[in-house]
């Protein structure tokens, strides 16, 4: 037990390590373009009402009147911001395909090591999923960190009359995408993320098909993941379906799907671990 | 002892392997010799659970292959299988966090025998210099059995003349060594047992010195008689 | 050591050969200790099963013989090693005779021819 452990965290830290590059410039970019952003976005608003000021020669108050205060809501409710969370997404489920097949496709086949290992094979698996987790919490942690900083610039650059009094939590949680993304409403961090796992366990479930059995396999992928997706959704239907909105309550059908996803997972780890102990072709 | 028994597969409708028996003892050097690289390589990757048999069994000692069994048997493909950016330290410090059975001793009089050095990275390394390092991360296994697919192929002679020494020294010493190769002349006067394939079958197995003994015939010979014939 | 082996023949068969005429030659000293089988394989780059069969061989014809725990050492019985040189003699004998068989002559007329070719040899040695 103690030793399969330690071959688990052994993986996870060579996995992390073959991904260090990739996240760093995940975060590079995240932090450069929050920062254009922090900048820009303000300096624009200030700019706009001080060219008011001079070319209609009004005061401060009549160009607030005019174009209103800045808030900390219109900094982050920008491209330069959501650019690099899109980015982030993207990137990371891009990285979610790359991280298996680049021990085929890589220049020396790196499969063989791996798939020899004399450790359980399922443990290749959960090194890359934690890895993938791993990066998605540091692009969190980073978006995060970033706000904070950033408040603190735009509050800076913004003179004390023209930027409304909100604090940086409350212009967050205003913004739809962070109140999904980060950890405001524990309940939804806790969904969000849970989709999004079992979502990287069957999109794994579904590369190993395809490892397996080359074009078959990715037509049994395409109905694994449809079946999954419609297990998952059926739920939200049921109201529909038999025509009678009383039948659940909004709380019971969240606990169906919760139950469905937790099937589709553990049906996928068993279908992953049987793919990789017994059809895995190198 | 590998046993594989009755062994069948299959890549779309083309059969691979058509019921392919035959065993590898501890201290035997055997050889699987094909003219058309097919089969070879799926034999070496199907006891190394790398590729599913759609029949038959294969065991190593008695029991089907279980990953803590990779500890017992190594297989060594004919390309390079360590990272590219990793240096020849790397690829075996990486083995050492792996496997227990990965002898650091070894390692170094294998590194010093090749004359490899440490700290060069795989992708700057010659064919000939990757194929050693492939063997010495292979070699320096303490295991029972190994497995080589085509040790001799696409490398300069002197490497060639280098790891032909391999199987007559102590790195194979008391282990039961499977390789495939299609050049057997530089190597027929060091094995023991040589398995002749032909379209997934096993033509002809035979003890390589019993051959000269009882028929007068090198493995040349045969494979002349059974190829041309 | 580099031994030319031929491919059609055993090899244990040529290696014996080979440490027959290393005896015969006095190269092998008696009572000298042989190389492991080990060694040797690697010496002779070939099968170290081939060795250990040539050796077994040899000490069955006692020509090699093995204390326990101890590296096996050439005999030193003389009877044994009186009786390797004769056979090598008469192999070579035959061998000889039946190659000159085709030509008719005497041995008057082959001797001086054979004390020829020894001296030439033992100045080519020089």
């Amino acid at each position: 037990m103690k030793k399969s452990l330690k071959s688990l965290l052994n993986l996870t830290a060579f996995e992390l390590d073959r991904m260090s590059k990739f996240l760093y410039i995940l975060i590079g970019i995240t932090l450069g373009a929050n920062l254009i952003g922090y900048i820009m976005t303000p300096m624009r608003h200030v700019s706009r009402l001080n060219e008011y000021m001079s070319t209609q020669s009004a005061t401060s108050q009549q160009a607030l009147d005019y174009y209103g205060t800045f808030t900390f809501y219109d900094a982050i409710n920008t491209l330069w911001i959501a650019g690099p969370i899109a980015l982030g997404v993207s990137g990371l489920l891009i990285y979610s395909l790359f991280i298996w097949y680049r021990e085929w496709m890589g220049k020396n086949t790196f499969a063989y090591r791996l798939l020899m290992l004399p450790v359980p094979r399922m443990q290749l698996f959960f090194s890359k999923l934690i890895v993938i987790y791993l990066g998605i919490f540091s692009l969190i942690a980073t978006q995060i960190s970033s706000l904070f900083i950033g408040f603190q610039i735009v509050s800076a650059i913004v003179p004390t009359e023209w930027f409304a009094d909100m604090s940086a939590l409350q212009a967050i949680q205003e913004n739809f995408l962070f109140y999904y993304l980060l950890p405001i409403d524990l309940m939804y961090f806790l969904m969000i993320n849970g989709i999004g796992l079992v979502f990287i366990v069957v999109l794994f479930t579904l590369i190993l098909m395809e490892r397996s059995f080359s074009v078959k396999g990715i037509v049994m992928g395409i109905m694994y993941g449809a079946s999954a997706l419609a297990l998952t959704l059926f739920p939200l239907f049921l109201t529909d379906i038999f025509q009678n909105q009383y039948i659940l309550y909004g709380s019971e059908t969240i606990m169906i799907v919760a139950s469905m996803l937790l099937v589709i997972a553990v049906t996928s780890l068993f279908v992953s671990r049987h793919l990789l102990n017994k059809k895995i072709t190198i | 002892m590998i046993e594989l028994k009755d062994v069948q597969k299959q890549f779309g409708r083309k059969k691979v392997l058509n019921g392919i028996s035959f065993t590898i003892e501890k201290g035997e050097i055997s050889c699987l010799v094909g003219v058309n690289g097919v089969g070879k390589t799926t034999i070496l990757n199907a006891i190394m659970n790398l590729t599913p048999i759609k029949k038959g069994t294969i065991t190593i000692d008695g029991e089907p292959l279980t990953p803590e069994l990779y500890n017992k048997i190594v297989f060594i493909p004919d390309a390079s299988i360590s990272l590219p950016h990793f240096t020849v330290q790397q690829s075996m410090d990486f083995m050492n966090d792996y496997y227990d059975t990965w002898n650091v001793k070894r390692a170094k009089d294998i590194v010093k025998f090749f004359r490899l050095n440490p700290s060069d990275k795989l992708r700057d390394l010659s064919k000939g210099n990757q194929a050693k390092v492939n063997l010495l991360l292979g070699l320096a296994l303490d295991v029972d059995y190994i497995l080589m697919d085509e040790p001799f192929s696409g490398i300069d002679i002197f490497t060639r003349e280098q790891i032909t020494e391999v199987f007559s020294s102590y790195l194979v010493e008391d282990r039961g060594v499977l390789i495939t190769t299609h050049e057997i002349n530089d190597i027929e006067h060091l094995l023991d047992k040589v398995i002749l394939l032909d379209e997934g079958t096993i033509y002809k197995e035979f003890n390589a010195e019993v051959m000269r003994e009882t028929e007068g015939k090198s493995v040349i010979d045969v494979m002349r008689e059974v190829y041309n014939g | 050591m580099s031994v030319l082996f031929n491919k059609r023949d055993p090899i244990y068969l040529q290696v014996i050969t080979h440490l027959k005429k290393q005896i015969v030659s006095g190269e092998l000293k008696p009572g000298i200790e042989m190389p492991s089988r080990r060694q040797m394989a690697n010496q002779m780059k070939i099968n170290p099963n081939t060795v250990q069969r040539a050796y077994s061989e040899m000490e069955e014809q006692r020509l090699i013989f093995t204390e326990p725990n101890k590296p096996s050492r050439i005999t030193e019985d003389p009877a044994v090693l009186n009786q390797l040189k004769k056979e090598w003699l008469n192999q070579a004998i035959d061998r000889f005779v039946s190659a000159i068989d085709p030509i008719d002559m005497s041995l008057e007329e082959l001797l001086p021819m054979i004390q020829e070719a020894l001296s030439n040899r033992k100045k080519a040695v020089k």
